[in-house]
């Protein structure tokens, strides 16, 4: 989500010092599975959200910086068609991509992604569907 | 067969040799040490109203205290006047006459007037004076 390996380091560690603090809190409720990466997903795009917000940034800039980190990771090098895809993706709201990568990526099915997420798997298939269409259009241009 | 899934799916973002390793040795280092709280008045935000609350405040006592100043202002410029000037003024003044023409005097007011005036004596010798006075005027 947050494509930089540092800013991923740092979220990593923030995910881990709340399920260290908040161990207590846990209700069981749901698995701790779904409780973990609830927390992961949440800091990641309130990360998101701070970078954003930080130095006024409007939102093309970060889109902008994530683009360009993008275009330095080693795993893309040469893979035109995989390094469109991923600027396609960053082009998806926060949100919306969180929930792709989670359905795409991850194979998660839309009732744990409705447990993590806390939204109705109406909702995500309909997010997920926008998402694809989005991602298509931009990989047709 | 759609666009995307003819594109491989490729998790191009690993995490670097021995990442993991060293993870939690890094967390235990930042769970020992006390964290910075959070104090909500810090924020730029806060400190911007806050800014604009006391500009705001000001402002409006500067604005009383004018109001006093010219309130002041004006007692003064009446306590400069000499008093004959003042009621030369109100004498010259027409409305004066159409202000007591106007005034309702009630009954009672009227007989304790004529009661006053009736009342008051003359003293002869100023009489004889102004009679004098009279004459010399006249002849």
């Amino acid at each position: 989500m947050v494509i930089d390996h540092d800013d991923a380091d740092d979220v990593t560690q923030e995910v881990f010092i709340k399920v260290h603090r908040y161990l207590d809190t846990f209700r069981e409720d749901a698995s701790l599975f779904t409780w973990i990466y609830r927390i992961a997903t949440n800091e990641s795009l309130a990360f998101l959200q701070k970078k954003k917000r930080r130095f006024f940034l409007p939102i093309g800039d970060v889109e902008g910086e994530l683009t360009q980190k993008l275009e330095h990771q080693p795993g893309l090098n040469g893979d035109e068609i995989q390094l469109k895809l991923q600027k396609a993706l960053l082009k998806l709201p926060d949100k919306q991509r969180l929930v792709f990568n989670m359905k795409y990526y991850e194979d998660l099915s839309y009732e744990e992604i409705a447990e993590i997420t806390q939204t109705s798997v109406g909702a995500l298939k309909a997010s997920y569907h926008h998402a694809v269409k989005k991602i298509e259009d931009f990989l047709t241009e | 067969m759609s666009k995307l899934d003819s594109i491989p799916k490729k998790d191009f973002l690993q995490a670097p040799e021995g990442y993991f390793d060293t993870l939690s040795h890094r967390i235990n280092k930042r769970l020992e040490k006390p964290e910075t709280k959070f104090f909500w008045f810090h924020q730029p935000a806060f400190k911007i109203a806050i800014a604009s609350v006391v500009l705001a405040v000001f402002g409006w006592v500067w604005y009383l205290n004018n109001q006093v100043e010219n309130a002041d202002d004006a007692e003064n410029l009446l306590a400069a006047i000499e008093t004959e000037d003042l009621i030369a003024y109100l004498a010259e003044e027409e409305n004066l006459e159409n202000l007591l023409s106007e005034e309702e005097i009630s009954n009672e007011d009227v007989q304790a007037i004529e009661a006053e005036v009736f009342e008051q004596t003359i003293d002869d010798s100023l009489l004889e004076n102004y009679i004098e006075e009279l004459d010399e005027n006249t002849f």
